[in-house]
């Protein structure tokens, strides 16, 4: 302490300390401050619906201008084609192509939102074909996560997992699957309510169809991140009951 | 003006201040960090905690650091300065 860069060294030192004190307190404090979401927490049974992305050869596509729909056996054509890579052809439904019984504005809702548009399609195809398929699913849920949310709550990170077993006698694997997810920052936006959802990620089986699947129960998991100390995981709510997958036809 | 500058630099205080300031500052920055933690937990905010922290933080440094003329009130009194004939005489 005989000059002021001495002083100032010594201090300096034990503001750290206190900082860390400081610290190592709020993450404990955080374990007394937790709380399991209460109140109306569930996971309505879902529905699914059945639609394959339509494979092409990578040639092919951007090339339809004109307004004629293809005709069936052009649309056999392109399924038969060289299957290299799936991609979703997105066009807007005004030539009133006829998909198999689905209409043209359910097909363009149950698109997933990660696709990209190319502008020079112009009407949709959803073809399902009797080979691999990918699940989809419509959820209802009223979530009232504000008790996860104290001084040292970063955000919440939420995810919906649909859990099923597959394959037959012994060679049974448990699946667990994240078809759903959202970030919440704030204690304001902590009250989630979706209808008519749809799974924000592909659901796809890694057997490559859902043919020896046991039925599916879906859960509401949550993983709340401080600002200090460590992540916490914690389950909101499942499906009372279990959840077919559906057959084909 | 350069003597002024080496006059802070070097930053001489008496001893006894030296002492006050070093337990002084101790006890001060536990207390602040005792404070800043419950008023932040009363209030649910980390930025009260770290604001109510720094702004004391900083404020205790202001007043131990530099060498002010408090800090200096007991200086050391030493004795006279013997001539050179009297060491020789010795």
């Amino acid at each position: 302490m005989y000059s002021s860069l001495q002083r100032l060294n010594n201090l300096s030192t034990f503001v750290t300390t206190c900082t860390l004190a400081l610290l190592a307190a709020i993450s404990l404090s955080s374990f007394l401050l937790a709380t399991t979401p209460t109140g109306e927490l569930n996971v309505s049974p879902v529905q699914m619906y059945d639609y394959l992305i339509l494979r092409c050869d990578r040639r092919r596509r951007g090339v339809r201008n004109d307004k004629k729909p293809p005709s069936s056996n052009s649309l056999l054509t392109l399924v038969r084609l060289s299957l290299s890579f799936p991609i979703l052809i997105l066009f807007d439904g005004r030539n009133g192509l006829t998909t198999r019984g689905l209409e043209p504005g359910l097909l363009s809702r149950l698109a997933p939102p990660t696709c990209k548009l190319w502008s020079s399609f112009d009407c949709l195809i959803l073809v399902i074909p009797p080979c691999d398929n990918d699940g989809d699913d419509a959820t209802t849920t009223i979530t009232d996560l504000r008790p996860l949310f104290h001084w040292n709550t970063k955000q919440v990170f939420l995810y919906l997992c649909a859990e099923y077993t597959n394959g037959k006698g012994g060679s049974q694997l448990d699946n667990e699957v994240v078809i759903w997810d959202r970030i919440v920052r704030r204690r304001q936006d902590a009250r989630i309510r979706i209808e008519n959802g749809q799974n924000k990620y592909y659901f796809k089986e890694h057997s490559g169809n859902f043919r020896n699947v046991s039925e599916a129960q879906f859960t509401l998991k949550y993983n709340v991140m401080p600002y200090v100390g460590p992540l916490t995981y914690g389950e909101g709510g499942r499906t009372k009951s279990k959840v077919q997958f559906p057959k084909r036809t | 003006m350069a003597s002024q500058l080496q006059y802070i630099y070097e930053g001489k205080i008496d001893f006894k201040s030296q002492h006050t300031v070093e337990q002084t500052t101790r006890v001060a920055l536990s207390i602040l960090g005792t404070v800043a933690f419950i008023i932040g937990f009363v209030m649910q905010s980390l930025r009260t905690t770290f604001t109510i922290f720094g702004g004391g933080v900083v404020l205790i440094l202001v007043l131990a650091v530099p060498p002010w003329p408090y800090l200096n009130r007991f200086p050391v009194a030493w004795t006279d300065m013997q001539s050179e004939e009297s060491k020789k005489q010795r």
